[in-house]
């Protein structure tokens, strides 16, 4: 019973802990953490693109650091599947390869 | 603040939206002219992009991936690059299926609403909610820094497609910028004066 009782308190330490962690990361995530103006270059960078405005420059800078988030925890998933502590390029090969979402990814990048 | 070409501003952090809005473009708000430049080291239109341009820096990128991982975890160099080419390449993406929705209904400005449509189309519908979201704080937090019309926080909403709005900057003896928009109808003879900031 005590031993039940002490792995329940580790599962909600552990997502207190959590929570506290996404409330400090939802903190972070008002904020903007990638350059505008870098986000604003690459956009322009397609010539079929002739203006912008700001909520959407600022929209997609936001998208942009939602997408690096999910793409980080798939790959980091499979690091952890490998019982591995590094995320590795292979992790994020496999994603690119396996799930719907990245594959307009497949074409564009090197594989290793 | 030099604008996209300089490191320095780069790894700053932008440490609210006004000052991400303000030290990132140049202190415009609300439209902004991809095409102009006139006061920063980007490359101008007929050249490709630098090696550095074309990517977001990858500390930043890393910074975000780390926030995603154990708290434990590390991340390989090269891992880190791909994640940075693969940041690009969905900005492309993204604004690709954008421009081309503007294109077919006629208007020149991508908008926000344009962006959160192609999240959906192209099997990102999953942020499209978050990001509503995050404008609607995003257009409080900049009405909080400036008073501003209802127009600007409905300007998302508005239909773009039969004016163009000209913003002209406007900076007072505090050093705090505002933004005159005027609006105009290309069938009325009439001009909308749209005016922000405070003291206007």
């Amino acid at each position: 019973m005590a031993g039940e009782d002490e792995n329940v308190k580790a599962v909600l330490e552990e997502s207190n802990s959590q929570e506290k962690e996404s409330v400090d990361a939802t903190q972070n995530e008002r904020l903007i953490q990638l350059p505008l103006s870098r986000v604003k270059q690459i956009m322009k960078s397609d010539p079929d693109v002739t203006l912008a405005n700001q909520e959407a420059v600022v929209a997609l800078a936001r998208a942009t650091e939602l997408f690096v988030q999910s793409i980080a925890k798939d790959a980091s998933n499979i690091t952890i599947h490998g019982k591995r502590k590094t995320l590795q390029r292979k992790d994020l090969d496999r994603v690119i390869d396996t799930i719907d979402s990245y594959v307009f990814l497949q074409d564009a990048i090197e594989w290793s | 603040m030099d604008g996209g070409g300089d490191a320095n501003s780069e790894n700053s952090m932008s440490e609210s939206f006004f000052q991400a809005a303000g030290a990132q473009i140049e202190g415009h708000e609300g439209e902004e002219e991809l095409e102009t430049e006139d006061n920063d080291n980007l490359p101008k239109d007929n050249e490709p992009l630098r090696e550095q341009d074309r990517f977001l820096p990858i500390a930043n990128v890393a910074r975000i991936m780390k926030r995603s991982i154990p708290k434990s975890g590390k991340i390989a160099k090269d891992a880190k690059e791909c994640v940075q080419e693969c940041v690009s390449e969905f900005i492309s993406f993204i604004t690709s299926e954008a421009s081309e929705r503007c294109h077919q209904e006629k208007r020149k400005t991508i908008n926000g609403e344009d962006i959160l449509f192609a999240m959906s189309t192209l099997g990102f519908d999953c942020y499209v909610e978050p990001l509503k979201q995050y404008l609607q704080k995003y257009r409080e937090s900049m009405k909080g820094d400036k008073p501003v019309g209802t127009a600007e926080g409905d300007m998302s909403e508005l239909d773009t497609s039969a004016y163009e709005i000209q913003p002209t900057n406007i900076i007072d003896p505090n050093g705090q910028q505002s933004v005159v928009y005027t609006t105009t109808f290309p069938n009325q003879a009439a001009l909308q004066q749209i005016t922000f900031g405070g003291g206007m």
